[in-house]
């Protein structure tokens, strides 16, 4: 009896130290986790992880171990990964892409899937909007960087000037136009000196694209067929061509547009453009850079249908084959799946979460986002098509391309018809 | 004999780095290249599968290459005579300077783009040529055109644009190879000609410029080659935008192609190599053949 109760004791008492002492040190080796992120616009969210992965994997059990984040310009990012990878080398962790890097049919197998209960602890936690990203085939292999969501940003001043309500955002693309029109300011010789709309149409092709595909899908197009095997009579159909036509008319009919502006985000943010359509994370950019430019979010405009746009690009964090310390890199992983990880990750950079605790109104960090509410609208939505492909890259950067051509000229029947003959190409081929 | 033993072998010695060095940045690379060229490569997982002539049917029926084929000769044809042309001339008033320093200043001003970073040139001309910012389109604007064009960002304007900047980055060295052979040129030709009559135009024509034959062979050469692989002025500046309107060869492989087929990466590479190789070959034959006879 009294063996029993020693035991008892000893046992009570080395629950409770051990629960006090933190989590049980699994590792005191020196360990470096290398992050590779191609989100280079804005370095305080790149950083976030290695500081927020570090404050948690030492909390985890490692109390040695250190995540170093770097910045992967995207502008030829695959090339780099590649040639990485491909040497043995590369990151341990790295912001991807699944379908394009996964294990198990990606284009260019790299990610390792996650162990089951990582996978699962995901799948429940994951708000819906972000959950398929970082997937394949049914396999998870990482979770979203961020709750990208393309939202309306105006600038308020601006609509006070032309007469309008900032609080009365136009919601579709018919009250667009017109709104656009009262924004746009012209001088003497007709030359648009303030745009009423600026779309994106340079830079990267996947980019542009990204941009355009939630106007295609708003008017009932899609990029590729269901099964994605085919983009002719899905880019080219009379809906994204009617798509292609709404944005070659906001240049050349309503004369909404002025070309010379460059990017939307410095455009904006110069005061040069009235409206632009960008993801959230360009409210803690503008409040940054540009803290004259007063500015409010909305939801995304609709047209035949009233999708909330799903994201092109569906960014997640994933593992590399070739880390020496995957186990490491999973533990991460299980350490990041929490609101804390969540915040951590986002907060910096006043990034959209992706956790269901944190990505929720009543969340007291999304309720300091400036995009909150027009994010939580749109989450009331059905989600645009989503297009989890292996030569995802490849193929957006067509219709990039070919939306700048059209924006530039190009007939929009035209432009989708060359799009399509040259992704059906693409997915034939490279 | 044996003196001349020692001295290959001592020879060897001090070529030898050079013989490592290149064997393997060069020669390895692109015997590795070739093999490649008629494979299915998996590079992640250094699996690979003969596929003969595939890659190469492959890349020539492609629309993407035989796109990217026009523009890079489109920009072949705007950057070469126009080099070979204006540094001749530059060379030519050079050389006619009295004074020596202004020569040598000039030819050192004409230089230093060629010692430029490629990537640092095309983001300062990048701005130059920006629609809004940019110093052209400002100093246009102010001589009272207001419908500039918007150079890098227009389809019909980019190559052209990136043709102006390839041109500058170039002009350098052409002046330096011709303001050197035109100074090697003996002065008692032009007195010659002098005493019998010969205008400066005459001279340039009748002398200056076939006995500059070697140095233009080997310049139109060159450039040929600069051209026909212009790479980093264009992807610093436009990444082969707007719209792949300067897709050019070398951009097309990288953008669309090496990520997505290996082999087919490599396939174009083998082309490209095959077609510089032979175009060289026939410059040297047919250009030189006079001048050398």
């Amino acid at each position: 009896m009294k063996s029993i109760l020693t035991f008892l004791t000893v046992a009570f008492f080395s629950v409770v130290g051990a629960a006090y002492a933190g989590a049980p040190v699994k590792s005191t080796e020196v360990i470096e986790l290398t992050y590779w992120s191609v989100f280079g616009q804005s370095p305080p969210f790149v950083q976030a992880f290695g500081d927020t992965g570090t404050k948690l994997l030492r909390a985890y059990g490692y109390p040695n171990a250190t995540v170093k984040a770097e910045i992967t310009n995207f502008e030829g990012y695959e090339q780099k990964y590649l040639s990485a990878f491909a040497s043995g080398k590369g990151p341990d962790i790295f912001v991807g892409m699944a379908p394009a890097w996964a294990m198990d049919g990606g284009l260019n197998p790299v990610a390792v899937p996650l162990p089951d209960d990582v996978a699962k602890m995901y799948d429940s936690k994951l708000a819906p909007y972000t959950a398929s990203w970082g997937t394949y085939k049914g396999k998870r292999y990482g979770f979203a960087v961020e709750g990208l969501m393309q939202m309306l940003y105006i600038n308020t001043d601006h609509f006070k000037e032309a007469g309008l309500n900032p609080d009365k955002a136009p919601r579709t693309t018919e009250e667009f136009i017109e709104i656009a029109k009262k924004l746009t300011k012209t001088d003497g010789s007709g030359k648009i000196t303030r745009s009423g709309y600026h779309p994106r149409f340079l830079g990267h092709g996947l980019g542009v694209a990204d941009k355009f595909l939630p106007i295609v899908h708003i008017f009932g197009g899609r990029m590729l067929s269901e099964d994605m095997k085919k983009a002719d009579g899905y880019i080219n159909s009379p809906e994204s061509v009617a798509a292609f036509q709404f944005y070659y008319d906001l240049v050349y009919k309503y004369k909404v547009v002025n070309l010379d502006f460059g990017m939307p985000e410095r455009a904006f943010q110069q005061g040069l453009t009235s409206m632009v359509f960008r993801e959230g994370c360009l409210a803690g950019d503008t409040i940054e850079k540009a803290p004259n430019v007063h500015f409010r979010v909305f939801p995304y405009i609709t047209a035949a249908k009233d999708y909330a746009p799903s994201n092109l690009l569906t960014w997640a964090n994933l593992i590399s084959k070739n880390s020496k310390h995957q186990q490491v890199a999973f533990d991460l992983f299980r350490a990041l799946a929490t609101v804390e990880g969540d915040i951590g990750l986002h907060k910096p950079a006043m990034y959209e979460p992706v956790l269901t605790e944190t990505f929720k109104p009543t969340n007291e960090y999304f309720k300091t986002l400036v995009y909150g509410p027009a994010l939580a609208e749109s989450l009331k939505k059905k989600i645009g098509p989503e297009y989890l492909h292996p030569k995802l890259d490849a193929i957006a950067y067509i219709v990039g391309e070919e939306l700048t051509a059209c924006l530039k000229g190009l007939a929009p029947k035209a432009a989708a018809d060359r799009a399509a003959k040259r992704i059906d190409e693409a997915l034939a081929g490279f | 004999m044996l003196k001349h033993d020692r001295y290959a072998r001592v020879g060897f010695l001090f070529v030898f780095p050079s013989v490592v060095f290149f064997g393997l940045v060069f020669f390895y690379p692109l015997a590795l290249a070739f093999w490649n060229a008629f494979h299915n490569i998996n590079i992640l997982q250094g699996t690979s599968e003969w596929v003969g002539i595939g890659k190469f049917v492959k890349v020539l029926g492609h629309s993407g290459f035989q796109r990217s084929v026009l523009v890079t000769c489109g920009y072949v044809l705007m950057v070469v005579p126009a080099l070979l042309v204006f540094s001749l001339v530059l060379s030519a008033i050079i050389v006619g300077f009295r004074e020596k320093f202004f020569g040598d200043v000039a030819t050192t001003i004409f230089f230093l783009p060629v010692v430029t970073s490629l990537v640092s040139a095309g983001i300062i001309w990048q701005w130059i040529f920006d629609p809004t910012l940019g110093v052209v389109n400002n100093v246009l604007n102010a001589l009272g055109l207001q419908d500039a064009p918007t150079w890098l960002q227009s389809p019909s304007m980019a190559l052209p644009t990136v043709a102006v900047i390839g041109f500058w980055v170039r002009l350098g060295f052409d002046v330096v190879i011709f303001v050197t052979a035109m100074n090697s040129i003996p002065a008692s030709y032009y007195e010659a000609a002098d005493i019998d009559g010969a205008s400066a135009l005459q001279q340039f024509f009748r002398i200056t410029l076939p006995l500059l034959n070697p140095q233009i062979v080997m310049v139109s050469t060159i450039e040929f080659i600069f051209a026909f692989k212009a790479f980093d002025q264009i992807f610093v500046t436009t990444r082969g935008g707007p719209s792949g309107a300067t897709k050019t060869v070398l951009v097309f492989l990288l953008k669309d192609v090496f990520n997505n087929d290996y082999g087919a990466a490599c396939a174009i590479t083998v082309l490209l190599l095959c077609f510089l190789f032979t175009i060289s070959f026939l410059q040297w034959k047919f250009l030189s053949t006079k001048v050398e006879q």
